[in-house]
């Protein structure tokens, strides 16, 4: 054994660009997959902790509306549940000003006297180095502590103040020092100003309310707490276990998560693909060594271990090098990751790469088996070899395989009736376009074989050397079958993942129009936790004393608990007061009639977001329940409308209804402009308006560049899978070179006898060229039929599973395809080069003598 | 008094609030950072003079001061012969003197610290918790004090005068924690004691270190002690201690050993005995002698001496107290045994130290006399 597997490493060593080759392979598919993971294990990292440096050590939270929780109710329920269980925090997003740079940081305000058990770190007992400076921290209004680290980014020092923006307006806060808790908690609060609760009231302007409550209960207690919560609060709180939140996280960041994975598991496919074909190669080269040591005596078995063996440690090594490769990879993928998981879900940092080692043991392990798997038929193809093999030439006679047809309807037939009867479950979706891909891998060869036969009869006429190159290429079929396999299916998805991402930035553009029919707009700057962020009075009665303002549709957007068909949970509800023009461009997809689109003026019904609807479930007819602070409301769907902004899903409702439930503020405010009038002059006029209406700042936006800033976020989304899609087409180009110039180098023989039947190395070197030039345009053709397939397919299916929303139009982006073909190209022309050089410089003999 | 005590805490909770060194080292050492000018003092009233004390106006809160104290003690038996052991204190503690009007509904100046400890004699137990939160929205607060009956809440904890009283007592305490709960009655009985002179009770040599201070230091109690989930229906004898200042302690001061007992023949007796680093006592140790009539006696460093003996280690190690004491005095004259009803009586709060009930035996003007009693030992913390 030791003997077979040292004279395998010595062929390895005297092909070492293909060896390399294929560890690259494994490798770029290994490292892809280990970035994901790394890279979304340490976005999911950041989410916990900070989630748990605001939640403690809290089993349960008790959350408000928008409005918060009243502060009496607070103090009611830490009488009621004991001095030590109780813990509120309000929280705020607060810009630095002054800055060159946009610094956004979020301020936390607790209060330390009930901390001592929830959150020990900032708790008056805390024996951290260097505790919470409680006096100071309670009676400096705007007083904060940071950590070291961060007091240092913002170069501030105690004593220091700092001027922030909160929700426009602008608050001065003071440094009080650093503090210094453990290093779980400092990662946790690497952009966090921790303030008193009191100063965090007053940077909100919620002077008589906190946002949450984390009580530590013992089990026992739960049913008590939850009575008293009901008692204290009345319908306005909710109750909940502190891991429910972060479930609904997960569940949010699920879509996403899976999405990557596959693409990096398609990837680690084309690396086994290399492992197989490398394997298959050497085994071939290798029958006359083989046959010998059977004549000695070896075992088929024996052999056959050896080979398997061979692939394993090529797996083993090159998911090593993916590993490293991996950690480098992951550290670029983060942020795009990061900043898309930002876009959507919450605010918060990344606080860099962790790196997780059995990650990498299980990429590691998960590579090699992979490409022992790969090897295991080029090993049964050693343990076959007989003594017989040391005096028949070598041969790689196998037979060309062609899978019949039934191998192909079956798996099509199936996949495609998973994706007829997906619902909403993302897995089974995947499991369509698998086995999808499977029927389309399986019909490769014949389709190869047809490609060729039509290139045979249109080249019929040419002159020997393109007839040689169509007619060789069309003999040696059998083993092409699986590259071009391989290489269809990784350009394939390239240009599907490409299909569906401009088709869905296509559709978001068109419906921006229709969601924002107005000529400028009108809202508070800052992040998706502000709170009580409504415009000033003054500044709304300013703006529609402007001559030029035709018409003003006023939204005011909350966060209630919402219950309805098989869904419930907190969901944004935006009260408009629309215009006519609005009410009539809105995308309206159920219930588009004259009763469907004058229920929000009429405010009796209710729209409801696409994403929603799909979610729970909903249809026009059904009934929604909302928990207001007023108790619970019950009201009917009108329709249901095309929305990209908010996966969790959203719900329209009238102003008059808002204001009946929920009292009145506005939000935003989108402002019709005269014809004639331009936007962007009106925008400034409004901007200079409101600044002397109020001391409150206010973003106003032409619907030109609001439009431009809501397709960048759009972009920012899907820069990770732009990024993705570039590595995977890196890998097929490694795999495409890789596969073609092994095959190259195994047609020494045939070299040799062309050489010796008189043909120049410029011709050598033009049919080797034309082969693998021949065999990149059959991988497009293939390629790119399946690819537009596929793009259907994740638009229609995978998209809408996801996230809940269906896309306007679906379209093929030319230029992906473009690329995609070009790359595929490119590389079948590289994979050319160096075989041809080489054949065009061995001499005849050699050649035939390497056959 | 216990005033030491508070002190201990507040000096942690002072350099828990930065205006000390950031640490929260041996009791003595945080004692010194708060009474070395660590605080900033400038503000507060400061206690030079005898006070003019009217009641019920001063059993409430004198915000001037910076620190204030409410200190209830209490030994009690139950039916059926079961005897208990009770603390229940809260403190007041300016965190600032002067500080801007606020909008926030939960801006403070004040917190409201509570301690509450119940020894069970029969069942061997100990048990103790804190709470603390700050005077605003209703999680803390001090009502009373001439507009009203005495109310203090520290979160769930708190001590209600009834409305048909005398604007103190009767009051009901109440407190619970995972381990034990009291619903107790503090009804009328001694009138208050002034300690010192006339109510100022010098604690150092700097004028101005000193606070006002007066005791009720016999009053009934009565009420429902619930330990180990056993409910007894109890009764005894408590005994209430009142104090605010803003600065007591001096420097070299690092403890103190303080007594509230209440003898069977009627006489109540308080000593604090305040320990310097050198092991010497120090000079403004006071107390006083209170008759079955009322009349009060000083006691004077100079004929009242408590001497400690043996020793009791916490489990961790991180603190040695002296296990019993014996007091004696010779004008008036006296000679007490003062023995732990339980060896371990430690409260680890947010500072630690010991406080329990104690046995009396001994002698008084020659005639053998017993009685029953607090005990509070501070600056016994051992260095890591």
């Amino acid at each position: 054994m030791r003997l077979l597997l040292r004279q395998g490493l010595r062929h390895h060593a005297r092909h070492p660009l293909q060896t390399l080759l294929t560890l690259l392979g494994i490798a770029a598919g290994t490292a892809l997959l280990c970035a994901m993971q790394l890279a979304q294990r340490s976005a999911e990292q950041s989410f916990d902790l900070a989630l748990e440096t605001v939640a403690g050590s809290a089993t349960h939270v008790v959350t408000g509306g928008p409005a918060g929780l009243p502060v009496a109710g607070y103090a009611a329920l830490r009488a009621r549940l004991g001095g030590r269980s109780v813990a509120p925090s309000l929280r705020a997003v607060v810009r630095v000003t002054g800055r060159g740079e946009r610094i956004v940081l979020r301020a936390f305000g607790i209060d330390p006297l009930a901390d001592a058990d929830l959150r020990p770190w900032a708790g008056v007992a805390g024996d951290a180095p260097e505790p919470v400076p409680v006096g100071p921290l309670l009676t400096t209004p705007g007083g904060f502590v940071a950590t070291a680290a961060l007091l240092q980014r913002l170069g501030v020092a105690a004593g220091d103040t700092l001027p922030l923006s909160i929700g426009g307006r602008p608050v001065a806060a003071q440094c009080l020092g650093a503090i210094a808790p453990p290093p779980v908690v400092a990662a946790g609060l690497a952009d966090v100003l921790l303030v008193d609760i009191a100063t965090a009231q007053e940077w909100t302007g919620r002077l008589d309310a906190v946002d949450r409550l984390d009580l530590r209960l013992a089990a026992a207690a739960v049913p008590a707490a939850q009575a008293a919560v009901r008692d204290v609060f009345g319908a306005g709180a909710r109750f909940e276990a502190a891991g429910a939140r972060r479930g609904g996280l997960a569940q949010l960041a699920r879509g996403f998560r899976i999405n990557l994975t596959a693409l990096s598991l398609l990837s680690l496919l084309v690396g086994a693909f290399l492992v197989h074909e490398t394997m298959r190669l050497s085994v071939v080269a290798r029958r006359p060594q083989f046959g010998v040591l059977r004549a000695l005596g070896a075992s088929g078995r024996g052999l056959g271990a050896a080979v398997a063996t061979e692939a394993g440690l090529l797996g083993l090594v090159g998911s090593g090098l993916g590993a490293v490769f991996g950690i480098a990879a992951a550290r670029l993928l983060l942020g795009p990751l990061v900043q898309s998981l930002n876009d959507h879900y919450a605010t918060f940092s990344p606080h860099g790469l962790a790196v997780d080692p059995w990650t990498l043991v299980g990429v590691a392990v998960l590579g090699t088996v992979v490409a022992l798997l790969a090897g295991l038929g080029p090993a049964r193809a050693a343990a076959r070899v007989s003594a017989r093999e040391v005096l028949v030439p070598a041969r790689s006679g196998e037979r060309a395989r062609v899978p019949p047809l039934v191998l192909v309807a079956v798996p099509a037939a199936i996949g495609a009736l998973l994706l007829a009867t997906v619902g909403d479950r993302l897995v089974q979706a995947y499991l369509g376009v698998l086995l999808l891909l499977v029927a389309a891998v399986l019909a490769v060869p014949s389709v190869l074989a047809v490609l060729l036969a039509v290139a045979a009869r249109l080249t019929a006429r040419r002159g020997p050397f393109v007839r040689y190159v169509v007619r060789s290429t069309a003999a040696a079929r059998a083993h092409l079958s699986l590259p071009v396999a391989a290489m269809v299916l990784a350009v394939a998805t390239t240009i599907g993942i490409a299909t569906l991402v401009t088709s869905f930035r296509d559709s978001v553009a068109g419906w921006l129009g229709q969601v924002l029919p107005g000529d400028v707009y009108v809202s508070v700057p800052g992040g998706v936790d502000e709170r009580g962020a409504a415009i000033d009075p003054a500044i709304l009665a300013a703006l529609r004393q402007v001559p030029e303002v035709t018409g003003v549709t006023s939204y005011r957007r909350t966060s209630l608990p919402l219950r309805g068909g098989s869904g419930s949970g907190e969901i944004d509800l935006v009260g408009v007061q629309a215009t006519p023009a609005f009410v009539a461009a809105f995308p309206l997809l159920q219930g588009d009639d004259a009763r469907g689109r004058g229920a929000l003026a009429a405010d009796d019904a209710v729209w409801v977001s696409e994403p929603l609807a799909f979610r729970w479930g909903l249809r026009r007819g059904d009934t929604l329940t909302v928990t207001t602070p007023r108790g619970d409301v019950e009201v009917p769907i009108a329709a249901t409308y095309r929305d990209y902004s908010n996966e969790r899903g959203e719900v329209l409702v009238g102003a008059g209804w808002c204001a009946q439930h929920l009292g009145v503020g506005v939000t935003a405010l989108g402002v019709e402009v005269a014809p004639g009038a331009d936007p962007v002059v009106v925008a400034q006029e409004l901007q200079r308006r409101a600044a002397a209406a109020a001391d409150q700042a206010v973003a106003v936006q032409a619907q030109r560049s609001l439009r431009t800033s809501s397709l960048a976020v759009f972009d920012r989304t899907f820069a990770i899978t732009g990024v993705m899609r570039l590595l995977v087409l890196a890998v097929a180009f490694f795999g495409i070179y890789a596969a073609f110039a092994a095959l190259q180098l195994e047609r020494g023989g045939e070299v040799g006898l062309l050489r010796c039947l008189g043909a120049r190395p410029l011709h050598i070197g033009g049919v080797v060229i034309g082969q693998t030039a021949l065999l990149g345009v059959a991988t497009c053709t293939m390629a790119v039929p399946l690819g537009m397939l596929l793009g259907h397919v994740l638009a229609d299916v995978i998209n809408r599973v996801s996230f809940g929303w269906t896309l306007v139009t679906v379209a093929v982006p030319p230029a992906a395809v473009l690329q995609a073909c070009l790359l595929a190209l490119a590389a079948a022309l590289l994979a050319g080069v160096q075989p041809a050089r080489r054949f065009a410089r061995m001499r005849p003999v050699d050649a035939l003598r390497e056959a | 008094m216990r005033p030491r005590l508070a002190w201990l805490v507040l000096a942690l909770l002072a350099a828990a609030c930065g205006d000390a060194a950031p640490t929260a080292g041996p009791a003595p050492l945080a004692l010194q950072q708060v009474l070395g000018g660590g605080g900033d003092l400038a503000g507060f009233a400061r206690a030079t003079e005898p006070p003019e004390l009217v009641f019920p106006r001063d059993h409430g809160a004198h915000p001037a001061f910076r620190t204030e104290w409410w200190y209830v003690t209490g030994n009690l038996d139950a039916e059926g012969g079961r005897r208990f052991g009770v603390q229940l204190v809260f403190f007041r503690q300016a965190l600032a003197a002067n500080v801007p009007e606020r909008e926030a509904s939960l801006a403070a100046r004040d917190v409201i610290l509570a301690h509450a400890a119940v020894t069970d004699v029969d069942g061997g137990t100990f048990h103790a918790d804190e709470r603390m939160a700050r005077a605003a929205a209703g999680l803390g607060e001090v009502d009373g004090g001439g507009d009203g009956p005495f109310r203090i809440v520290c979160a769930d904890w708190s001590a209600t005068a009834a409305a048909d009283g005398d604007g103190f007592l009767p009051l009901a305490l109440r407190a619970a924690s995972r381990t034990f709960a009291f619903d107790l009655r503090l009804a009328p009985g001694k009138p208050p004691v002034r300690q010192g002179v006339r109510g100022l009770s010098q604690k150092s040599d700097e004028p101005g270190n000193a606070s006002i201070y007066y005791s009720l230091t016999r009053l009934p109690i009565d009420g429902v002690i619930t330990v180990g989930g056993e409910r007894h229906d109890v009764r005894g004898l408590a005994w209430v201690d009142r104090e605010w200042s803003t600065a007591a302690l001096g420097a070299g001061q690092v403890g103190w050993d303080w007594f509230s007992l209440q003898l069977d023949d009627g006489a109540d007796l308080m000593w604090y005995q305040l320990r310097r680093a050198d092991g010497t006592v120090d000079r403004w140790s006071r107390g006083s002698l209170v008759g079955a009539d009322g009349t009060v006696t000083p006691l004077l460093p100079a004929t009242t001496t408590a001497t400690p003996s043996g020793s009791w280690t916490a489990a961790d190690g991180r603190a040695r107290y002296p296990a019993r004491f014996r007091l004696v005095g010779t004008a008036p004259a006296f000679d007490l045994e003062v023995t732990p009803l339980l060896a371990d009586q430690e409260l680890q709060v947010l500072v630690r130290y010991w406080e329990g009930a104690v046995a009396v035996r001994g002698t008084r003007d020659g005639a053998p006399v017993t009685g029953r009693g607090y005990l509070e030992l501070t600056g016994y913390t051992l260095p890591p």
